[in-house]
């Protein structure tokens, strides 16, 4: 997809390397560089999965600081994004459960027109992001990392833990139901 | 027009290009697919275009970078008399299996006081007569209903619960996955010291009184400039030194009762020579939502500003 210049690419991976063995030993502009280069992308993820600024910045923190005490148990076996989406994709979902023990007025996605009815470039956005909301987690999850992060069926499993058949019928159905939402036509199964 | 259309994994996997032969072969011959192909692709555009837009705050960014690196260097002392905060890692409910746990940062209460009957019996062996004990918890009852039927719906503390209220002390916890650790110490209990654990998310807290909402305040000089507002450009001699020696009823009365979540966390990044803090409050800050704690620091004033989380945002001392 066109226009992910500015996020790092999670399968050039090898370049985390020396700064996650740095990191790991203790050097801490090695740990700065890391979660510098990793903070847009996993912003992008918690953003999308929470679906407000303020709920995506406070799971990007619990993300980086859970991420920095894990450091020494990372033991390499997936790829650093990898594992650091993984973390940033839990915290997403804890600041979601959190949220919806503390509900808040106008928090609920609205059920107003479809974005063919509108024009506006942040109108559109806005209707992605009700959109998307409305999708189960585990299939919003899914969605996300396929068409914002990019990641391939597998590394998805991994980072959701579950087999890649799995990955690919949520992605299917969170799909389905996306351009359904949004005011394509009625989706071919049924919505998650 | 073909019959049956294609279904969602068969229109999933041409979007990725992963078509198998027959699949492509029906959409070359199904203009009601390629439309269904094509508005996939649209939606699915429009969503990678909206993340594109996404932009974290530089400010924002970098005061997440600075409490995940604070993070790093480990816990900040306990006050001098406090207990040390200690870290416990919970993998929490979440379902997928979890490779790094949420780390959750609890202060553990200290054991409570031994108390005496009037008699002078402990009361380990003494037992309240039932009657007594169930006016007890009506009253601490019907004061919880007061509180939670008079607070204004909507606020920033919504989720505040007025059940911290019935302990002496006061007992603040934001982490529900941490109560059971507090619980276990005795947290509650009438008479018991009071503790603040510090950490985790911001549901369940158990803050009664909102706190004064400070409203947005866009960085720090802002801050400064609200804060001079309400406590003055210093603090007087007086009030520091009998806040620093006893805890001046001013400085009490500046709190709200009980005291709010983070109160143990700002306490602890404000020194063990911390007496209580002079302002607490709530605010938007830099866009996050935020709590300030506001010290008297020798002849001047420490601000603490902590998340949601009890995460340090920023301090500043004017």
């Amino acid at each position: 997809m066109a226009g992910q210049d500015r996020r790092y690419n999670p399968r050039i991976a090898s370049d985390d390397e020396p700064l996650v063995a740095e990191a790991r030993s203790g050097d801490t502009r090695a740990l700065e560089a890391l979660l510098r280069r990793h903070q847009d992308r996993l912003f992008a993820v918690c953003r999308r999965l929470t679906g407000s600024d303020a709920d995506a910045a406070d799971a990007l923190q619990n993300a980086l600081i859970a991420v920095v005490r894990g450091l020494p148990r990372f033991d390499g076996r997936s790829s650093f994004a990898t594992w650091s989406y993984r973390i940033a994709v839990n915290a997403s979902l804890d600041e979601l459960r959190s949220r919806a023990r503390r509900p808040e007025p106008g928090a609920l996605a609205d059920d107003g027109p479809s974005v063919a009815d509108r024009s506006d470039g942040v109108a559109a956005r806005l209707d992605v992001d009700a959109a998307l909301l409305r999708l189960a987690p585990e299939f919003r999850a899914a969605v996300v990392l396929r068409d914002v992060c990019e990641l391939d069926y597998a590394e998805i499993a991994e980072v959701l833990d579950v087999p890649p058949g799995t990955v690919r019928s949520r992605i299917a159905r969170g799909r389905a139901a996306l351009v359904s939402l949004l005011g394509g036509r009625p989706e071919p199964v049924g919505a998650p | 027009m073909l019959e049956p259309h294609l279904d969602a994994e068969q229109l999933s996997a041409a979007v990725d290009g992963d078509a198998d032969e027959g699949v492509r072969d029906h959409l070359d011959a199904c203009a009601a697919c390629r439309r269904q192909l094509d508005t996939w692709k649209e939606t699915l555009g429009a969503l990678a275009s909206a993340a594109r837009a996404d932009r974290l705050d530089p400010g924002i960014a970098e005061g997440i970078l600075g409490a995940a690196l604070a993070a790093a260097g480990g816990d900040p002392p306990a006050g001098a008399d406090g207990p040390r905060p200690a870290v416990i890692e919970t993998g929490g409910d979440r379902p997928g299996g979890v490779e790094a746990p949420v780390v959750r940062r609890v202060t553990p209460m200290p054991p409570a006081p031994e108390r005496t009957h009037p008699s002078g019996g402990s009361l380990r062996r003494w037992r309240k007569p039932i009657v007594s004990t169930a006016v007890g918890v009506a009253a601490a009852g019907l004061i919880a209903l007061a509180v939670v039927g008079l607070r204004p719906s909507g606020g920033t503390s919504s989720a505040s619960s007025a059940a911290g209220s019935v302990g002496a002390s006061g007992s603040a916890s934001n982490s529900p996955s941490a109560a059971p650790a507090s619980g276990g110490a005795g947290s509650g209990t009438a008479g018991a010291t009071g503790s603040a654990t510090a950490g985790g998310t911001s549901a369940g807290r158990a803050t009664a009184a909102p706190l004064r909402d400070l409203g947005q305040v866009a960085d720090q000089k802002a801050l400064v400039g609200v804060l001079r507002a309400s406590l003055g450009a210093h603090p007087s001699p007086a009030s520091q030194a009998s806040a620093e020696h006893t805890g001046s009823r001013a400085a009490l009365q500046a709190l709200p009762s009980p005291v709010a979540a983070c109160l143990a966390a700002a306490k602890s990044g404000a020194g063990p020579a911390a007496g209580p803090p002079r302002e607490a409050a709530e605010l938007r800050y830099r866009g996050r939502a935020a709590e300030v704690y506001v010290f008297a620091d020798g002849g001047a004033w420490r601000a603490l500003v902590l998340a949601r989380s009890c995460a340090p945002l920023g301090a500043v001392r004017f």
